[in-house]
C-alpha cells in the first residue's frame, strides 16, 4: 500500500512538474518571441503601425498567459485528484482510486487483498516515467528557440540602428516620417526625424551636429559627413558645412565647410569672372540671378531638406547659370553675402579675404575667368592641392566647432558695423 | 487474497451458469436475462414490460427453476384481493375442539414471485406487494411475518387492452430495482423458438445449486455484492446521474442545490418528477455486479453507465407535454447520462 501511494506521489509531482515546465516555457517562449518581434517590428514598421503590432502582441501574450494558466490549473493533480486521472490514464478502471480513497470500515471487505493485489499487480503500468515519458516537454526546444530569438534580435539592434541610420542619409529618405521604435534607436543620429525626443530637441543644432559627428566617426566614419552634410555630387564633399546654424539677422556666416565655400568660390567665378573663392551664395531658389559681382543676397538653409532641395536645384539651374546669371544657389553655405554684408566688400576684390580665416581653399589658385568665358559651368574649378590632398577627406570634411563660427560672427560683424559706418557717413 | 479472487470467481461462474440454463428454454433475450440477473443477485425486483406471448412468464419461472428456489405465480385481476397475495388468517379447529386462528401465507412467501400482468389489479392489491417488496416481511391483522430471503419479484405488464388497467403508482415502480422492455424476438430467435418448443422434447433446465443449499449460498453471493468497493468519485457520479433528472423547475428542489443540476432542456421541458434516491441505490448496486462479472473488486464508472437506463427510465414522471410529444423516459435518461458525462474528466 505504501508502495502505492509513494509512486502515486511520485507520479503526481512529475506530471505536475511537468505542466508546470511546459506552460513556463509556452509563456516565456511566447513572451520572448512577442519581445523579438517588438525589436524587428521597430525598424520596419511605421509608427502607427508599431503601435498597432505593438497592441497586437500584448493582447496575444496576454491570451497565451491566461491559456498557459488555464490549461495549468485543469491539468494540475492535487492529491485527492492523482489516483482518479491516473486511473482515468492508464485504464485502471478505477482501481486505484478506490484503493486510495477507501475508509477503514471498507478495508474489511473479503475483496479488499484482492484489490490490493491487482493495484500491485498494476503498478509498473503507471510508472511515472510511463505516465509521462519526456523529462521536459516539446516546449522546451519552443522556448530555446524564442531565447535565441531574442538574444538575436539584442544583437542585431545597435548594428541595425547604425546601419538604419546609414541607410537613412539617402537622398529622399530624409523626407521620410519618423518612424516609431525608432525614436529611441536613431534619435541621436537624425535628431530632427524623432519629434518624440524633447531631450534631444531641447539641445542646441551646433551641440547636435557636433555629437552626431563625433559618435558617427567612431561607428561609422564614412557615413558621417554623407549623413551630417548632404554630398556635394559634383566633389564627392559635403556641399555645405554648418548647414543648420540659426541666422542671426544681418550676420551671416561664412561657410563653415571647405567644400561649402569651395562650392560658393566656383559659383561666383562662374558669376562675375573673377575669382571668388567662398563667395557665399544664397540657396537655390532664393537668390537672384545677376550679372553684378555681387554675390547673390540669400540666408543660409536652416534644414537639411532645404539644403537638398537646393541642391538638386542647383543641377537643375545649371544652364540658367551657364546664360549668364549669377551663381544662384549654391548649397546654401551659411548665409549669402553681398555687398553690405559680411563678405561683400571683400569679396569684390576677387581675394580670399572674403572668407573667414578657417576657409582650407584659400590655398586654392583660382584663375580669373574672363568676360565670357565663365559661361562654362562644366569648367572645373583650379585648385593648387594636389589630387591626393583634394580626396584628403580628414581634411576636407574637418567640422568647423561651433566656438568658432561664433568668435568669427562676432569678429565680422564688427568689421560690418565698422565698414558699414563709412557708408552711412557718405 | 486467494478469497477474494476465488469468491469472485465463484460469482462469475454461478451467474453464467444461471444464465446458461435459463438460455435453454428462452431463446434470445440475452440482456433481458442478464438485466434480470443483475436485479436479483443486487437484491432488488424486476419489473418486465412486454406484450403476450413474448416469454416474460417463462422467462420467471425458468429462472425459479435455475435458482432451485419456490416459485409462485399470481396471475393479477380486478377482483384479486390483497389476502389473496399476502395470506389471510383462517378459523382453524384443532383436534381438542378448540378454535384458533392461524395465518395461512398466500403466495408472496416464496423466493421468486412472478406477479403476473401486475396493472389489472387494483391499486389496494398492488399495495400489497409494497412492504413485501421493500422490507421483506408482510403485516397481516397487525402481525409481521418476515419473508425467507432471498425475496425476488418479477411483475410483468402488458402495454395492451389498457382498458380497465390500473397503472402502477409511483411509489410502486420506484420499489421495483430494474423495469426491463421485453422486445420481440427477432427472425433467427423466432425460428430457434418454434424449432425448441415445438418438438417432443422440451428442454429442461438443471438447478445450479442443491434445493437446500441455494437459499444460502445465493445469499452469500447477494452479501458478495454489497463488499465490492466504490469510490468516493464513482458515487459523485451516479449521484450527478440521478440529479440530472431533476428539473429545475421542481418544488422539491432546493434553491441551494439548483446551481449543480444539470441545465438539460429536455428534462426541464419533459419531467415532472426526477428520480428518486432508490434510483441511485439501484445505480450503485446494479454496478457492484457489473464490477464484479468484470473480475473486480471495485467499481468502475463503466459499470454505472450500463445500468442506467434500466435502473432510472421508470422512476421519472413526465408531464403531459412528453405524452403528448410521445418523449420516451428512455430518451431523457440517455441525455442525462450524457450530459453528465461531458462532466467526466
Amino acid at each position: 500500500m505504501s508502495n502505492i501511494e509513494a509512486q502515486a506521489t511520485a507520479v503526481r509531482r512529475r506530471v505536475n512538474r511537468f505542466a508546470l515546465e511546459r506552460a513556463v516555457f509556452l509563456t516565456g517562449g511566447a513572451t520572448l518571441v512577442g519581445f523579438s518581434l517588438l525589436v524587428a517590428f521597430a525598424f520596419i514598421l511605421s509608427r502607427q503601425g508599431y503601435a498597432l503590432m505593438t497592441w497586437l502582441i500584448l493582447a496575444s501574450l496576454t491570451f497565451v498567459l491566461l491559456s498557459g494558466v488555464r490549461r495549468l490549473r485543469r491539468v494540475w493533480l492535487s492529491g485527492a485528484e492523482a489516483p482518479v486521472i491516473i486511473d482515468h490514464r492508464v485504464g485502471l478502471e478505477d482501481r486505484l482510486a478506490t484503493l486510495v480513497a477507501a475508509s477503514p470500515k471498507v478495508r474489511q471487505s473479503r475483496l479488499w487483498d484482492f484489490l490490493l493485489h491487482e493495484n500491485l499487480r498494476l503498478l509498473p503500468r503507471w510508472e511515472p516515467r510511463r505516465l509521462e515519458p519526456r523529462a521536459m516537454p516539446r516546449s522546451v526546444w519552443f522556448f530555446a528557440l524564442s531565447v535565441l530569438l531574442a538574444l538575436f534580435a539584442l544583437w542585431m539592434t545597435p548594428r541595425r540602428g547604425a546601419f538604419g541610420g546609414a541607410s537613412r542619409s539617402g537622398v529622399g529618405q530624409d523626407q521620410r516620417e519618423p518612424q516609431a521604435g525608432e525614436d529611441e534607436q536613431t534619435a541621436e543620429e537624425t535628431p530632427d526625424l524623432a519629434p518624440g525626443s524633447s531631450l534631444w530637441s531641447d539641445l542646441p543644432e551646433s551641440l547636435r551636429q557636433a555629437i552626431l559627428g563625433s559618435r558617427a566617426s567612431q561607428n561609422f566614419a564614412g557615413a558621417i559627413p554623407e549623413k551630417t552634410l548632404p554630398l556635394d555630387e559634383d566633389r564627392g564633399g559635403p556641399a555645405i558645412a554648418g548647414n543648420r546654424m540659426a541666422s542671426h539677422g544681418p550676420v551671416r556666416s561664412a561657410p563653415a565647410s571647405p567644400d561649402a565655400a569651395r562650392l560658393a568660390g566656383r559659383e561666383g567665378s562662374t558669376t562675375n569672372g573673377a575669382s571668388v573663392p567662398n563667395a557665399a551664395r544664397p540657396p537655390a531658389g532664393q537668390g537672384e540671378p545677376t550679372t553684378s559681382s555681387r554675390p547673390a543676397r540669400g540666408e543660409a538653409p536652416k534644414e537639411l531638406r532645404r539644403v537638398e532641395s537646393g541642391r538638386a536645384k542647383i543641377q537643375a539651374r545649371a544652364p540658367q547659370a551657364k546664360g549668364g546669371g549669377s551663381g544662384s544657389g549654391g548649397a546654401g553655405a551659411g548665409s549669402g553675402g553681398d555687398a553690405e554684408g559680411l563678405y561683400g566688400a571683400r569679396q569684390a576684390h576677387g581675394q580670399t579675404a572674403g572668407a573667414f580665416a578657417l576657409d582650407l581653399d584659400a590655398m586654392r589658385s583660382v584663375q580669373p575667368a574672363k568676360e565670357g568665358e565663365n559661361d562654362s559651368p562644366s569648367a572645373p574649378p583650379s585648385s593648387r592641392l594636389a589630387d591626393d590632398q583634394r580626396l584628403d577627406d580628414a581634411i576636407r570634411r574637418a567640422q568647423v566647432p561651433v566656438e568658432y563660427e561664433k568668435i568669427v560672427q562676432r569678429i565680422f560683424s564688427r568689421v560690418t558695423e565698422s565698414s558699414d559706418r563709412p557708408d552711412r557717413q557718405e | 487474497m486467494e478469497s477474494g479472487e476465488r469468491l469472485i470467481l465463484e460469482f462469475c461462474e454461478t451467474f453464467e451458469s444461471i444464465l446458461d440454463q435459463v438460455s435453454r428454454v428462452i431463446v434470445g433475450h440475452r440482456e433481458v436475462l442478464e438485466q434480470t440477473l443483475v436485479a436479483f443477485f443486487a437484491g432488488g425486483h424486476v419489473l418486465i414490460e412486454g406484450v403476450p406471448g413474448t416469454g416474460k412468464t417463462l422467462i420467471v419461472r425458468s429462472l425459479g427453476e435455475a435458482l432451485n428456489l419456490s416459485f409462485n405465480r399470481i396471475q393479477f385481476t380486478v377482483d384479486l384481493m390483497p389476502a389473496d397475495v399476502t395470506g389471510t388468517r383462517i378459523i382453524l379447529d384443532r383436534e381438542d375442539g378448540r378454535r384458533e386462528l392461524v395465518f395461512v401465507e398466500g403466495p408472496l412467501f416464496s423466493h421468486v414471485l412472478l406477479a403476473d400482468e401486475i396493472n389489472r389489479a387494483t391499486p389496494k392489491t398492488q399495495a400489497a406487494l409494497l412492504e413485501a417488496m421493500a422490507e421483506l416481511q408482510v403485516t397481516v391483522a397487525a402481525t409481521t411475518y418476515r419473508l425467507r430471503p432471498p425475496f425476488f419479484v418479477l411483475a410483468t405488464l402488458n402495454p395492451i387492452e389498457m382498458e380497465g388497467t390500473y397503472p402502477l403508482p409511483e411509489a410502486q415502480l420506484d420499489r421495483f430495482f430494474f423495469k426491463v422492455h421485453l422486445p420481440y424476438p427477432g427472425h433467427a430467435e423466432l425460428k430457434k423458438i418454434l424449432a425448441t418448443t415445438t418438438g417432443a422434447d422440451a428442454a429442461k433446465i438443471e438447478p445450479v445449486f442443491p434445493r437446500e443449499d441455494a437459499p444460502t449460498r445465493l445469499e452469500s453471493l447477494k452479501r458478495l455484492v454489497r463488499e465490492v468497493m466504490v469510490a468516493p468519485h464513482i458515487e459523485d457520479y451516479a449521484a450527478a446521474i440521478v440529479r440530472a433528472t431533476h428539473p429545475a423547475g421542481s418544488s422539491f428542489v432546493k434553491e441551494a442545490d439548483l446551481p449543480g443540476l444539470t441545465k438539460d432542456e429536455f428534462v426541464n421541458k419533459y419531467v415532472s418528477f426526477g428520480s428518486s434516491p432508490r434510483g441511485g441505490q439501484a445505480l450503485i448496486l446494479a454496478a457492484k455486479v457489473h464490477a464484479l462479472l468484470a473480475g473486480r473488486a471495485n467499481v468502475a464508472a463503466d459499470d454505472v453507465d450500463r445500468s442506467v437506463v434500466a435502473a432510472l427510465n421508470h422512476r421519472l414522471v413526465l408531464n403531459f407535454a412528453a405524452e403528448a410529444e410521445g418523449v420516451n423516459p428512455r430518451i431523457i435518461v440517455e441525455r442525462a447520462l450524457a450530459s453528465v458525462r461531458k462532466l467526466r474528466r
